[in-house]
Order: structure tokens, then sequence, then C-alpha cells
């Protein structure tokens, strides 16, 4: 039966359930208070003069000065409100990701309306961008990044203006200002100009690539900040996690085995959602013998998600080797070339949040292959209804593809709404367990050394402990029954 | 290719459904959640904490916090629901809540609050401990060891509360 409805009544219905997702999402993200671990000691820090903090932000290994400039910014103009300032910046951040994909995935018609709420799905229960929402220092430095990526490649696909090329490389500052995988944005600046994209000029990507070479000449031979000690980090590998001792130990004398492996898992915990964090997280709770749930429907669903990307690829790869590239086809490549950067950038340490700019792209990938596929279903399905076809074994051929297509689409969209939801409740589970941090924060205090505490320390735990424990109360912990398939921990 | 509207062919009913119900239907989930906490219900919940005591004793020490800025009195005898302790205890204060569910830290946390003042107090709590076994805890109210305590009469005390 055809659907009756306008065009622009499936859009309307699209873009409300983009804004829904983000008032969710918003509404979710301001039930969880500042938290306790990696915000208190940098709330603290933040009463410093932004020069100061611009000084202390160039340590060996880490160049992060836009950050601590983000920080300070937020915490002047909250005046001491907190909560509202960073969680509010969270809100708005996640909500300009989702605009953001909208923008750059652009529905126009009945079909791109149609996946849009599926592609939105995928790109909020990926799990690479879990933990950009989860947590905050208090500003997600991850998400910041997402958003640049995200800025970066509508930039791109944009018809070209003076001020995009202005914008292109405040972006590009911002982000490799803020950590290093903001490089990431001058990636996206170049790989789209090599994929045709003309939203920033010749002019404007020649100046990001003096200021990409800007950049490695401050780091390393300005102020020699180097790279991060590539053992001296709790890792992932195979099946567990292993301290910086142990990975000393095994891979001390031959670290290349070690990069090499971490690439290895950030491309494959990207596609297939395993490994996480760079542990082979399911794999490991089978030879357990108990194999954990949501786990596998991370690996049905993101497996399935990339092989329908494999497949648009397939079916456009004559185009590709004629360089004939389409908006949608510059999508894809741009996400793949940005998961080969990715995932290069966490060669010393990976972590499924640092892959989260390719993540973003990859729901951008799915949503073009998934409407590429569900056009294919359409057109077989009215081929096949069609007097065009003759004969009972062609029908029932088109007939079975197009079964197994609507079966697969099922799967996909059960599966990605059931991480979707996830997400939320592990946002509640994380407001759940950050109050009760809060609650005993006086023996956090001390063991990191403020004995007698200080009186701006005092004020200041006062302050973030009423705002999370009094101003904005928690809502009691959601039963376990509910949450057996989403991962919560 | 990326066809205009009406070079499209047109989704059947099994592919929109396919598309969009579970999408659909998480997003009706969310949405019903969020709409429900701000109405003041709390689905797919455990049911919140009614009082101080019923609060420690489900180890919740944010809420434990919010009642003491609230005013309460750690040291009030509360009803509490069967099911958080036993249900042969179910007028306990929360001070001897929180020792029943053997919650070393939140008995610290209490003590922070000024909610342990008094020698007697944290002998009859130490000796509390002491019945049920919680070392921990005994160790943390009482180090130089429980002072006259018969440990049975404390669990008779408290469970005859509720009869």
């Amino acid at each position: 039966m055809r659907p009756q409805y306008p065009r622009r009544w499936w859009l309307a219905a699209s873009y409300a359930s983009a804004l829904l997702f983000a008032v969710t999402l918003g509404y979710f993200l301001l039930r969880i208070p500042i938290q306790v671990t990696d915000s208190f000691t940098t709330v603290l820090a933040l009463a410093e003069p932004a020069g100061t903090l611009i000084r202390s932000s160039v340590q060996e290994g880490y160049l992060r000065p836009a950050m601590w400039l983000e920080l300070k910014l937020v915490y002047e103009l909250s005046r001491g409100a907190y909560f509202d300032w960073f969680r509010w910046t969270q809100v708005v951040q996640a909500a300009l990701v989702i605009a953001s994909f909208v923008w750059l995935i652009r529905p126009r018609t009945r079909i791109d309306a149609l996946v849009l709420p599926l592609a939105l799905v995928v790109l909020i229960g990926h799990h690479t961008m879990a933990w950009t929402l989860r947590e905050a220092f208090p500003i997600n430095t991850y998400l910041t990044i997402v958003l640049c990526c995200a800025a970066a490649a509508n930039l791109a696909f944009a018809p070209h203006r003076w001020w995009i090329d202005v914008c292109a490389v405040v972006l590009f500052v911002v982000a490799a200002a803020t950590v290093e995988s903001g490089l990431l944005v001058g990636g996206i600046f170049i790989v789209g100009y090599l994929l045709g994209l003309r939203g920033v000029s010749r002019r404007g990507l020649a100046v990001v690539l003096g200021l990409i070479a800007a950049y490695f000449v401050i780091r390393f031979a300005v102020l020699r900040v180097g790279m991060p000690s590539l053992l001296a980090r709790d890792a992932g590998f195979l099946f567990q996690r292993y301290n910086a001792d142990d990975l000393e130990r095994l891979f001390g004398g031959h670290p290349a085995i070690f990069y090499v492996y971490n690439v290895a898992a950030s491309v494959m915990g990207l596609l297939f959602a395993e490994p996480r964090d760079g542990v082979l997280a399911l794999t490991r709770t089978v030879r357990a013998g108990a194999m954990n749930i949501p786990l596998l429907i991370g690996l049905v669903s993101s497996t399935l998600a990339t092989a329908v990307i494999v497949r648009y690829a397939w079916r456009r790869r004559e185009a590709w080797r004629r360089w004939q590239l389409e908006r949608h086809d510059q999508i894809v490549l741009l996400f793949i070339a940005v998961l080969g950067g990715n995932a290069g950038i966490s060669y010393a340490y990976t972590k499924d949040t640092i892959m989260s700019p390719a993540g973003f792209l990859y729901a951008a990938a799915f949503f073009v292959a998934c409407r590429s596929l569900v056009v294919d279903l359409a057109r077989a399905r009215e081929t096949t209804a069609g007097a065009a076809v003759s004969g009972a074994a062609a029908r029932w051929r088109g007939r079975l593809v197009h079964a197994s297509g609507v079966v697969l689409l099922l799967v996909l969209s059960v599966t990605w709404s059931i991480r979707a939801v996830g997400l939320h409740a592990g946002l509640a589970y994380t407001a759940f367990k950050v109050r009760e941090q809060w609650a005993y924060v006086d023996e956090m205090i001390a063991r990191i050394g403020y004995v007698p505490v200080p009186p701006r320390v005092a004020a200041l735990k006062t302050r973030l402990q009423d705002d999370a424990v009094t101003v904005h109360p928690g809502q009691p912990e959601l039963r376990e029954q509910f949450l057996t398939l989403f991962e919560i921990d | 290719m990326t066809p205009h509207d009406d070079q499209e062919p047109l989704a059947g009913r099994a592919l929109v459904v396919a598309l969009w119900a579970p999408v659909c239907t998480a997003l009706g989930l969310l949405v019903w959640f969020m709409t429900s906490e701000v109405a003041g219900h709390t689905p797919l919940a455990y049911l919140p904490p009614r009082n101080i005591a019923e609060a420690a004793g489900m180890a919740r020490a944010a809420e434990v916090l919010r009642f003491l800025r609230a005013g309460a009195d750690p040291d009030a005898v509360e009803a509490v629901q069967p099911e958080i302790i036993s249900p042969s205890v179910t007028r306990v204060s929360a001070l001897e809540a929180a020792i029943w569910g053997r919650e070393v830290a939140l008995v610290r946390m209490l003590d922070r609050e000024g909610a342990l003042q008094g020698d007697h107090r944290r002998q009859y709590l130490a000796c509390l401990a002491t019945s049920i076994g919680a070392s921990e805890i005994v160790a943390y109210l009482a180090p130089r060891g429980v002072e006259a305590c018969e440990p049975d009469a404390v669990v008779r005390r408290i469970e005859s509360r509720a009869r």
C-alpha cells in the first residue's frame, strides 16, 4: 500500500523525531550533577587567572590551552551557578551535534524522512558517543571535538563563501588547541577538498595546512611538549586491561605491536562494537560462558549497519573508480577517511570516546547507505508488483529480496533503538552514581591531600554538593529488571 | 545517486513499519518516561525512600544527606518498608539502618555530619554492629572494643518495635 501522506508531512515527522531526541537527551543530561571525579579539582583550578591556566595547560605530552579557555569562559559566565552553566553547555553541545547531523544529511525526500529517525538512533546509540554524554570534566572535551568535526564537515559541504574560510581557520585552531584529536578537523577539510568539496576554498585550505604545520612546529620544536608517554596509561589489550607496568613488561621492547593493535582495535570497535576500549569484552564473556546480551546487541547492530555501508560502497565502486562522486558518496568516503585518521590518532591509546568523530560520520554514512537500500527495496517491490515482471519465479525472487530487506531493516531498527534507549538508561544510572559520589566527597577531598580543608575548597564543595543533593535532587534508581538489555556500566 | 522525490519509488507499509515502529516506540518510551517524571511519577524505578531511615537502609547516601540537610533526625525511629531490611525490622533509626545494611562508608558519612555524637550512642551502635557481624563498622565505631554489649538483646529490642 502506498503512503498517501504528502512528503512535507513525512519530513515534519522526521524533523520532529530529531527535536524530540534532542529534548529527551537534554532532559536526561540535566539529571546528572557536575561529577566529582575530573570536575571538582578542575573547577577549583578555574579560579586561577586565564594566563596561569594556559601556562599550566602546556605540560609534557599535552598541549590543550583552548580546553582550559573554554572551561574558564563558562566558569566566568556562570558567576557561581556552576550546575546551570556547565550542564547546559553539555545539553547545548548535544543538541548542536544532532542539528549538525540533520544539516549534514539534509533530508529532502520521503525516503530520506523515513530513514532519518533510524540514522538518529545510530548516532545517539553508538557506543563511541556514550561517554561523550555520560561524562563531563565539567565540559566533555570529546563532545567538543565531535561538534567541531560536525561543523567542519558541514563547512566543507557548504557552497563557498569567504566567511566559510574564516570559520574553517578559527574552527581548526580551536579544535587543535582543545585536544589532540581536534587535528581531525584539519583532516576533514583536506579530505573534503580532495573529494571535490569546495566549501573551504583552496586559499582557506592553504591556511589550514599552514596551521597544521605550525601546530607541529610549536608542539615539538618551540614548546617541546612532545607526545604522551606511550606506555604511561592503563590500556586494553585482547581480553583485559593492563596497567602501565604490565604494558611495559608486555611491549617495552616492541611497542609497535601495541600500536598496530590499538589502530586495528579502534577500527574494529567502531565498525563492529567489538573490541570495546581495546578489550574483546563480548568475546571474553562468551569464553567465560556468560554471554553479555547488551554487548551482543551492540555487535549485531553495528555489524549489520556496517554491512549496509559496505553494500553501498560495493554498489558505488564503479562511480568511485571513475571519481564521479555525488554528495552521498562524499559523505561515505569522508567517513572512511576520518575512520582511518581517528584510528591513527589512537595508536598509543585506544578508547571508544576518542573515536566519537568517526562515530558521528559513521551514522551519516549509515544514513546514506540505508536510504540507498530502502530505495532499492522499494523499487524491487514496485517492479515485482508491476506488469514488467513475467514469471512466478522472478516474482517470488523479488518478494524474497524485499522480505529479507524488510527483516534486515527491522532488526537494525530494533537493535539500534534498544541502544539509543540504553544510552538514556546509562545517563540515568550515571546521575544516580554521581549523586552518591557527592555524598562521599569528603573522603575524596581527604585522599587528594586537602587536610585540613582550605576554606576555598570547603566553600566549593558545599556549593557543588548542595547542587547535587538538595538543589537538584535525584530520581529513584531504575529497577534492574528493566536494564538487562542496556549497557549500563 | 541522490534521486529527487518524484524519481523515488514509494516505500510499502512493511518498510515503513520496519523503519519507524521500533524507533517511534523507543522515542515514545523516552518521552513518556520524561513527562511522567516531570509530573512527579517515577516509572520503572524503585520506590523513593519516604524518610531518612529508609534512605539509609537502601544505602542511598545522597538521599540520606538530603534528608539531613532538610532537618531530619538520624536518631529518630522511623517506619521502614519490610523489604528494605527485613520483615522483622520495620522500625529503626537511620543510624541503625545504615549498620544493618553493613554500610561502613555511610556510617562514616553520618559521623562526619555529626550524627554519632556521644560515647553511649557509639557503643550502642557498635553493639548492634557486633550482633550482625559487621566487624568493619565495629572497628570504626569502637576501635578499643565494645563495652557491656548484649548483642541478642539489642536485636530483640529493635525487632520488638515492629510488634
